[in-house]
């Protein structure tokens, strides 16, 4: 059986990198926000709800991968910019956000920053 | 022109939820949308009509079971990882908590003039929209002198719930030294790598036991499968000499499948096993060849931009029984699909936006305890059909962290997805 407490920890510290708080220390620690041209865009909502049902199948708090709902709209576009670029390296989420356009991106953190699961 | 809330508003002149709005918009006025099959494509796009809609089309789900057990995990539980409650589901909450009306009924017809759907129990049920989603039905014809009669004696446990429950007793009491033989289905059919996570985790279940003796025969009618590279490493590593995969250039083809004697005759030889785990060739649920829905392949066309019927357009197939192009037939991806019809259906009935189809499939699949590897890709509609845009693939040799953290992953798509489709 997988180690329980390891697991916990690992997990705690992978959500904890994805949550907003920590995720700022994460990011000033790899430099700048990216993405701000996106955020300029203004995000569809429904765009949003509907390419968010691509997310909400995975995440979900879990022990891996963390919940996106009241997700920080400045820290959810940084984070696909650097998933796009690489610079964050999660094989599934670097695909994902490789199909996503700036549009996209735009939509889903704004949906996402007002859904409440 | 069916009344739906924007003509009801125009009409009205009701801009917001107006004072009689809420009486109204439960009431008869309402189209209906009926789902037919409460697994991963149906429960999901009852769901999402319903809390979209919200309380603007009546949603109507028939199914006959009470609870729904996950073919996914399916072999975690075989394997002893998980138990049998933790991937059986309610549909409880999908009557209470979004106001869908579950029948639990068998559908035994669909009446395309006079858009009803008949049903074993009770009266026809009418529609606007109808969306199918049966999973699969066996095609015996891929395996001689095997039939529905023989799932007691060689369960396939390849629908969830009491056929995976018997395949579990049957592999728990077997003793150091008995053996498994197991028939792969052709292409297409249900979860590409579902056959050889089952190896692993019957494997890993001999193993645990300490046995030396027993063997896993896998007889293959396809020359190749889903993550061969990933598996056979796996098996060398955790179960060396324990899992034989024989191909058609080997056995040259399967001949006559005796489930009482435990045989099954091949072009090269004869072999038995102890246990016998047969899973036939697969084509839609019959519910869509008797709807008249399906082609010669067994399985129904659909427009790639909706998942529309090809035949009806007042009907739209998901899940395994439509023909979804590059898409694998998983529960993952007639979720993915459920939502595109979802969107559409609601935009049919009330008007709403539509915007162009994006799909996604990723399947994980567990090796041995905490060794998980995946393979996932995105699509989208082509002027033919469902096409590939991305993919990735788990590597050889990736360090024991990765494995672990894709294993877990895996864990909270379960949750996740399950929470997805029941609420
Ligand atoms: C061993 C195994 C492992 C798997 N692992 C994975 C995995 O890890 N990941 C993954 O994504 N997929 C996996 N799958 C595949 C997945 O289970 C299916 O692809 C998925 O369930 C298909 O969804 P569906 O809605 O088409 O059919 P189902 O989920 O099978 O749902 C069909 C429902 O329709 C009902 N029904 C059928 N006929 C009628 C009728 N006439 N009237 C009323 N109701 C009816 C049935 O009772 C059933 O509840 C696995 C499959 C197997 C067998």
């Amino acid at each position: 059986m997988m180690n329980r407490s390891a697991a916990c920890i690992v997990g705690s510290l992978v959500a904890a990198a994805f949550m907003n708080q920590s995720l700022a220390t994460l990011s000033f620690a790899n430099g700048e926000l990216l993405g701000g041209e996106i955020l300029n865009i203004a995000g569809d909502v429904d765009y949003g709800a509907y390419l968010a049902g691509e997310c909400v199948v995975c995440h979900r708090a879990g022990s891996e991968i963390p919940t996106l709902y009241n997700y920080d709209k400045t820290y959810f576009v940084d984070a696909m910019v650097r998933f796009q670029q690489g610079l964050r390296k999660n094989t599934t989420m670097r695909d994902i956000a490789l199909q996503l356009g700036d549009e996209e991106i735009a939509a889903l953190a704004t949906y996402f920053e007002r859904a409440a699961e | 022109m069916t009344l739906n809330r924007r003509t009801f508003n125009a009409l009205f002149g009701a801009t917001a939820a107006g004072l009689a709005m809420p009486s109204i918009a439960k009431g008869a006025g309402n189209s209906t949308v009926v789902v037919i099959g409460g697994g991963a494509g149906g429960a999901t796009a009852a769901r999402y009509i319903a809390k979209d809609a919200k309380g603007a089309i009546n949603v109507v789900l028939i199914e006959p079971k009470t609870h729904f057990t996950t073919c996914f995990f399916s072999n975690l539980y075989l394997g002893g990882l998980r138990s049998f409650e933790s991937i059986t589901h309610s549909y409880e909450k999908l009557a209470q908590e979004y106001g869908i009306r579950v029948v639990h009924a068998y559908a035994t017809g669909v009446d395309r003039d006079k858009k009803q759907v008949r049903i074993d129990a009770g009266d026809p049920i009418p529609y606007d929209r109808l969306v199918i989603s049966p999973g699969i039905d066996f095609n015996y014809d891929t395996t001689p002198g095997y039939n529905a009669a023989d799932m007691d004696l060689a369960p396939s446990a390849w629908h969830g719930g009491e056929q995976t429950k018997l395949l579990k007793a049957k592999l728990d009491a077997l003793e150091d030294g008995q053996n498994i033989l197991m028939v792969t289905p052709p292409n297409p059919y249900r979860c590409p790598p579902g056959p050889y996570e089952r190896v692993s985790m019957m494997a890993h279940v001999l193993k645990s036991k300490g046995f030396s003796k027993s063997r896993i025969v896998v007889l293959d009618p396809k020359p190749k499968f889903s993550k061969q590279g990933l598996f056979q490493a796996g098996w060398e590593q955790y179960y060396p000499g324990m899992v034989e995969w024989l191909g058609p250039d080997v056995h040259g083809g399967i001949g006559n499948i005796d489930a009482q004697a435990g045989i099954v005759e091949t072009d090269f030889d004869d072999f038995a096993g102890d246990l016998l785990n047969v899973i036939p060739g697969q084509m839609a649920g019959k519910i869509a060849q008797l709807a008249g829905l399906t082609n010669e392949s067994g399985f129904c066309e659909i427009d790639p931009t909706s998942m529309r019927s090809a035949v009806d357009q007042n009907i739209f197939v998901i899940g395994d029984s439509s023909i979804a192009g590059d898409m694998p037939k998983s529960g993952f991806s007639a979720n993915s699909q459920a939502k595109v019809c979802a969107m559409h259906v609601r935009a049919d009935l009330l008007d709403s936006k539509r915007f162009p189809a994006k799909y996604r499939n990723t399947c994980w699949s567990l090796i041995a305890v905490d060794d998980g590897v995946k393979v996932g890709a995105s699509y989208g509609a082509t002027d033919e059909k469902i096409g590939k845009t991305s993919s990735f693939i788990s590597q050889a040799g990736e360090d024991a962290e990765t494995r672990a953290a894709t294993y877990r992953a895996s864990v909270d798509w379960y949750a996740a997805i399950t929470a997805d489709m029941f609420g």
